[in-house]
């Protein structure tokens, strides 16, 4: 390891972080058990090849820095009878909601799940009650101090609720962020859930997502991811009964020497569900990305549709892709769709709009945000996607 | 006419992939004349179309090409667009995500900065899809993404509608057309060259077949074979092509097989 950089915790030294972290929201023993799983767990992701810069088995950072968190959660937008509160409010006045989520979400199966289990001492809740339709966005802003932070967000839509929630992240140079996401979404609910991020050199975004999708209930999940950071998602999506539904979008665009790796899992519990996922990557410079799309049908889960489809455009000489699609079908009478494309920006495109007066870079900018359109029109808020296509842009400048 | 003015080509010599394809073409289109390229297939004719427009794949190794007297074979292919030159694709690009109306005003923004307010440009829109029997849907779509040959057609003459070039070159453009298309290509035609701005236009159609000149009839008529301008005449020559097919100017010219 080359000097000056942190070496891996140790497991002392994570038991000593998991006792210090705040015991109303998850018990002491509950902590210690999930920071082994974190150590014990593999965390997914073998080697495609030798591009591949970190040993994400054996990620370096300091669990316990020597000064007091200051991490803060902001709320806005107009919430009429939902709530919304940061996670310690939460376990002390909503301990019963937080228990029906944390119940049906299985964050110690996961790695870094596991890990924010373990360490994590702040977050939020959002609870929507049954039938309320949440006119604005509600968007949780978390303000990360430079020291790891393990943000939890826990959204329980009940009912026939719907909500837009959208997650921001407000990262200083080095930020070591390991968050969840734990999205319960019961019948004939819906939720569209976005976040958006850059992450600089050096530092490191995690997410875990786990959601659960009930009967007549839809999630839409729309993520984009820049910088030259390492990101890193493990997203688990579970249709639980008949009619549940998601759409799942993705922007990648790391750039410099950043490292992007997602995993997404969508289950068919049930029969008669529908996931449809769209990814559209570009990688400058030398950075990576890998996507890893799996589609699991279970045994009962007859008349299930799943479709994934995966873009890739190469904008860096030294940029590299990995598109890994899996499938997993156990059951007979399903659809299932994969497609991926992976390429450079075509000549005769450049030339087209070239010979239509738009010079070279302009030509490529056009071409490049038409090709991130469709995912940029899955967020949900105009000024979202605006800012979306202002990064894009100015990441291809 | 000054002696500068047209799309004047002398002795252009083009290759791809160091094999040459146009050895020595000498061809003057004047302001507001039509002139029809025609020719067998693989006789250069869209290696002549895509080397005046500066596609990268083609190098060109001698001669010269001016617009108007201004000098073009140095230029990129954005600036030869902005000095006026078009050129209708045989087969144009495909750009997922990039709506049709975006596009048009970005490129009309580009090849004549500032000369139409936003009204203005959505009446323009209107008045030439209206011409070309396209539905206002068209708008919305992206830019030839999932287009029908036919579709593609009428939207690279909606382009030369809205830019209004000085010099269009058509390279068959009307190829895989039905008789509709057909008449909407010649209207259209009829249309830029009735309006102020393309009244001065000047056209190069390159086609192998006769019958897109029933919709446009062209002042000059020239016959290309093996990247050579062979035969150059009137209407006439069309009507022989059609009556005799290339085999008989072949035979005259001497030209190799």
């Amino acid at each position: 390891m080359p000097e000056g950089l942190l070496a891996p915790p140790t497991r002392d030294r994570l038991q000593s972080a998991a006792n210090a972290a705040d015991v109303r929201i998850l018990a002491h023993a509950a902590r210690a058990r999930a920071v082994d799983l974190y150590l014990t767990n593999p965390s997914g992701r073998t080697r495609p090849n030798r591009r591949w810069k970190i040993d994400l088995d054996a990620l370096a950072f300091d669990p316990l820095p020597a000064e007091a968190a200051k991490h803060e959660v902001a709320f806005s937008g107009s919430l009429g009878r939902a709530i919304a509160l940061p996670l310690a409010t939460a376990a002390r006045e909503h301990a019963e909601t937080l228990a029906h989520i944390t119940r049906r979400i299985d964050l110690e199966r996961s790695k870094f799940g596991a890990l924010a289990l373990g360490l994590s001492s702040f977050g939020a809740l959002v609870h929507v009650p049954a039938d309320y339709d949440v006119a604005e966005p509600i968007v949780i802003t978390y303000n990360i101090d430079a020291i790891p932070a393990f943000p939890r967000t826990l959204v329980l839509l009940e009912p026939g609720a719907r909500a837009t929630v959208i997650v921001e992240f407000v990262n200083p140079t080095g930020a070591f962020v390991v968050g969840t996401s734990e999205l319960i979404v019961e019948e004939r609910a819906h939720l569209h859930y976005a976040t958006a991020q850059r992450v600089d050199s050096g530092s490191v975004a995690v997410e875990c997502a786990l959601s659960h999708v009930g009967r007549d209930g839809s999630i839409a999940l729309a993520s984009a991811d820049f910088g030259e950071g390492l990101i890193l998602r493990d997203r688990d999506t579970s249709l639980d009964a008949s009619g549940a539904r998601m759409e799942q979008s993705a922007i990648f665009l790391p750039t410099g020497n950043g490292h992007l790796d997602v995993a997404a899992t969508v289950r068919h519990v049930a029969g008669n569900t529908s996931s449809q996922t769209v990814v559209k990557a570009a990688a400058g410079d030398e950075s990576i990305a890998r996507f890893l799309g799996n589609i699991v049908i279970l045994p009962h889960a007859a008349g299930s549709d799943a479709s994934l489809r995966d873009d890739a455009l190469i904008l860096g000489p030294k940029a590299h892709i990995d598109s890994v699609p899996a499938l997993e079908i156990a059951c007979n009478d399903v659809k299932a769709y994969h497609g991926a494309t992976i390429g450079a920006i075509d000549d005769e495109q450049i030339f087209y709009l070239r010979s239509r007066g738009l010079d070279e870079n302009e030509a490529r900018r056009t071409i490049a945000l038409g090709f991130f359109k469709p995912v940029v029109d899955a967020f949900p808020t105009a000024s979202l996607r605006e800012s979306l296509t202002r990064r894009i842009v100015e990441t291809l400048r | 006419m000054s002696e500068t003015m047209g799309l004047r080509v002398a002795g252009l010599r083009a290759t791809v992939e160091n094999t040459e394809i146009l050895r020595g073409i000498d061809l003057v289109v004047e302001p507001g004349k039509i002139h029809a390229l025609m020719g067998p297939n693989g006789s250069g004719k869209s290696t002549l179309a895509l080397s005046l427009a500066g596609h990268p794949h083609y190098q060109v190794t001698a001669g010269s090409a001016t617009l108007d007297g201004t000098s073009m074979l140095d230029l990129s292919p954005e600036k030869r667009a902005r000095a006026g030159l078009f050129l209708s694709f045989q087969y144009p690009a495909a750009i997922p995500g990039v709506k049709v109306a975006n596009f048009l005003h970005a490129a009309r923004q580009a090849v004549r900065p500032g000369s139409l307010a936003p009204a203005a440009f959505r009446a323009m829109l209107v008045e030439k899809m209206d011409i070309l029997g396209m539905d206002p849907s068209f708008m919305g779509r992206y830019l030839n993404d999932g287009f029908s040959g036919g579709e593609k057609k009428r939207l690279e003459m909606l382009q030369m509608a809205m830019l209004a070039p000085k010099y269009a070159i058509l390279d068959e453009t009307d190829s895989g057309l039905d008789v509709d298309a057909l008449r909407a290509v010649g209207d259209s035609i009829a249309a830029l060259r009735a309006s102020e701005e393309g009244r001065q236009a000047g056209m190069l159609i390159i086609t192998h077949y006769p019958r897109i000149l029933k919709h446009v009839t062209p002042d000059v008529v020239h016959v290309m074979m093996d990247g050579r301008i062979v035969l150059t005449g009137g209407h006439d020559l069309a009507e022989r092509i059609e009556r005799e097919g290339y085999d008989g100017i072949r035979d005259e010219v001497g030209a190799r097989a």
